[in-house]
């Protein structure tokens, strides 16, 4: 990663360069769905090891 | 502002009880012919150029996965045609076994919203199969939407788009790329881990790891951002077909359509010249810093050390849009909600998840983790992670989200049923489905750009325009002979 200028537009029609911050925008804060219902009582059918046991040919 | 014909190919996960991926390709093949419902099996192969690179040469043959190799090792499968076992579908659509993965290949739609439920439609498509399946060999047989295996094997789910051959590689290439890196933010399906490289605790690209080229006609191994296999599925003169290969399977029906909206908002761009100019440093390292950028800023690297955003990038495509394209229902929208949801990723959240996979599902496992008292190194969340792609019904997790409305719904079951009985009207797609559903028994072979009828002990091929003005009165054609012809009137 370089320490370079932020570009904030497309090279068009002349490159335009600003100072840029180091600040990127902050995490957002996914909040959770609510509720145990429909999908706590599927989490609790799921085979923790069913991913160990998924091995796919590869495709396209 | 010329309509884009596109669809989208996926290449779906399969779990069978008792096998495994030695078995594969016999088990997609079973499950393919097991397709109960009505179909043609006559696909048509002369068409089909995946060694052809849009750059003007053709690869001697295609890269594999040595890995992968070993599972043929001493197997003998048979004729390429009975390995892949095609079905053509009442709508238009291609059904087969593609390495070992049924692959449901929408017909060509023009609309956003009637691709996105085709792609839905699929899913039913590829159940009703398994179903056959499971009940022959009464074994459990599971579905995935998905495109890893956790373990090193990728599966691709595709996009393609009919543009003029005036464009060329080029300004193609230039144009598309830096789209196809930043709209993962909005259209990715997130990813537990990492595969390859840096370690990543979750990713909102499910294919960022399998990219190791900027571009190449690869799909099997050595994958590109921006394929440039050469098979056009219509006139070589006169068409090339974009072959994007950079996305991710969408469960929610809205990503669909954004996924294939955002690609073609840069296609429209392409092809007026307006296209902002990104001069990325690295696209193949710049699409993995995004998937991996858990601080959300989605820096990208630029030529001359310089630097900008994700944001900026996917900002500067709607602002040239705007500016120099007469926008149709379809470009709006895909501009006004994929503003709105950049700004919800930072402001609500909750609104955000409603249209975008990887912050579903992310919540999903934070939720897991919270009341497990887990973090991000429990092996456990990769099968969450794989649940959440489980195409039941009754037992995906994506699916218990939209029986809860915390994600935009799917379309209806009525839209649904009414996608798998007829093409897109508007389409070649709809001509080819009628030829399944009104005159199977006189169609020798079709593919996406033709079909060979047999009439009176004569082969006859009539093409199809991928921008023919297909008419609804196709549907009213009473003989086999009326149907050629309305067809060979088609410009």
């Amino acid at each position: 990663m370089t320490d370079g200028d932020r570009l904030t537009r497309p090279l068009s029609p002349e490159p335009s360069r600003k100072l840029g911050d180091e600040s990127g925008p902050n995490k957002p804060d996914i909040s959770k769905p609510d509720g145990g219902n429909e999908l706590l009582r599927r989490m609790k059918k799921v085979d923790p090891d069913q991913a160990k046991k998924y091995r796919q040919r590869s495709g396209e | 502002m010329r309509r884009i014909l596109s669809g989208i190919e996926t290449e779906y996960g399969l779990l069978i009880s008792g096998r495994g991926a030695d078995s594969q390709v016999d088990d997609a093949m079973a499950l393919v012919r097991g397709y109960p419902d009505e179909c043609l099996v006559a696909w048509d192969y002369r068409y089909e150029s995946p060694r052809s690179d849009l750059r003007g040469f053709r690869l001697e043959k295609l890269a594999y996965d040595p890995e992968d190799a070993k599972f043929d090792e001493g197997k003998v499968y048979g004729q390429d045609g009975d390995i892949r076992s095609d079905r053509i579908l009442p709508n238009g659509a291609r059904f087969y076994n593609d390495h070992g993965h049924p692959e449901y290949s929408t017909p060509e739609c023009f609309s956003l919203q009637e691709l996105a439920a085709h792609d839905c439609a699929g899913q039913r498509v590829v159940l009703r199969a398994a179903a056959v399946l499971a009940k022959k060999t009464e074994v459990d047989v599971t579905v995935y939407k998905n495109n890893t295996d956790f373990h090193g094997a990728s599966y691709g789910t595709h996009e393609n788009y009919s543009m003029p051959r005036s464009l060329g590689f080029e300004p193609l290439f230039r144009d598309l790329t830096p789209m196809l890196v930043a709209r993962q933010i909005l259209v990715g399906a997130g990813k537990v881990g990492s595969e390859t490289g840096r370690a990543a605790t979750y990713q909102l690209s499910q294919r960022a790891d399998f990219f190791s080229e900027a571009a190449n006609a690869e799909t099997l191994f050595r994958r590109p951002v921006f394929n440039t296999r050469d098979e056009p599925h219509a006139d070589p003169r006169e068409w090339i077909r974009v072959h994007v290969i950079a996305g991710d399977a969408n469960m929610i029906p809205a990503a669909s359509a954004r996924k294939v909206g955002l690609a073609k908002l840069a296609l429209h761009l392409c092809e007026e010249g307006t296209a902002p100019l990104w001069k990325m440093s690295n696209p193949v390292l710049s699409f993995q810093d995004i998937s991996r950028d858990e601080s959300y800023a989605f820096r990208v690297e630029l030529d001359g050390r310089s630097w900008t955003t994700g944001y900026e990038i996917l900002e500067s495509y709607f602002a040239a849009a705007e500016r120099t394209l007469e926008l149709d229902d379809d470009m709006r929208w895909v501009i006004d909600s994929s503003r709105k949801l950049l700004a919800d990723l930072h402001d609500c959240p909750d609104r955000f998840r409603r249209q975008v996979d990887w912050a579903a599902k992310k919540a999903i496992l934070e939720q897991f983790m919270e009341s497990e008292g887990s973090d991000w190194r429990d092996p456990s969340l990769r099968a969450y992670d794989l649940e959440y792609h489980n195409v039941d019904p009754d037992d995906g997790l994506h699916s218990a989200l939209v029986q809860m409305d915390e994600v935009e719904s799917d379309p209806s079951e009525e839209i649904q049923l009414a996608c798998l009985q007829e093409g897109p009207r508007d389409t070649r797609a709809f001509a080819r489905g009628l030829a399944v559903s009104k005159f199977k028994d006189q169609v020798l072979s079709a593919c996406w750009n033709s079909i060979t009828f047999k009439v009176a002990d004569e082969a006859v091929e009539v093409t199809l325009p991928p921008e023919g003005d297909y008419a609804a009165q196709l549907k009213d054609a009473a003989d086999v002979g009326s149907f050629i012809e309305m067809l060979r009137g088609i410009k």
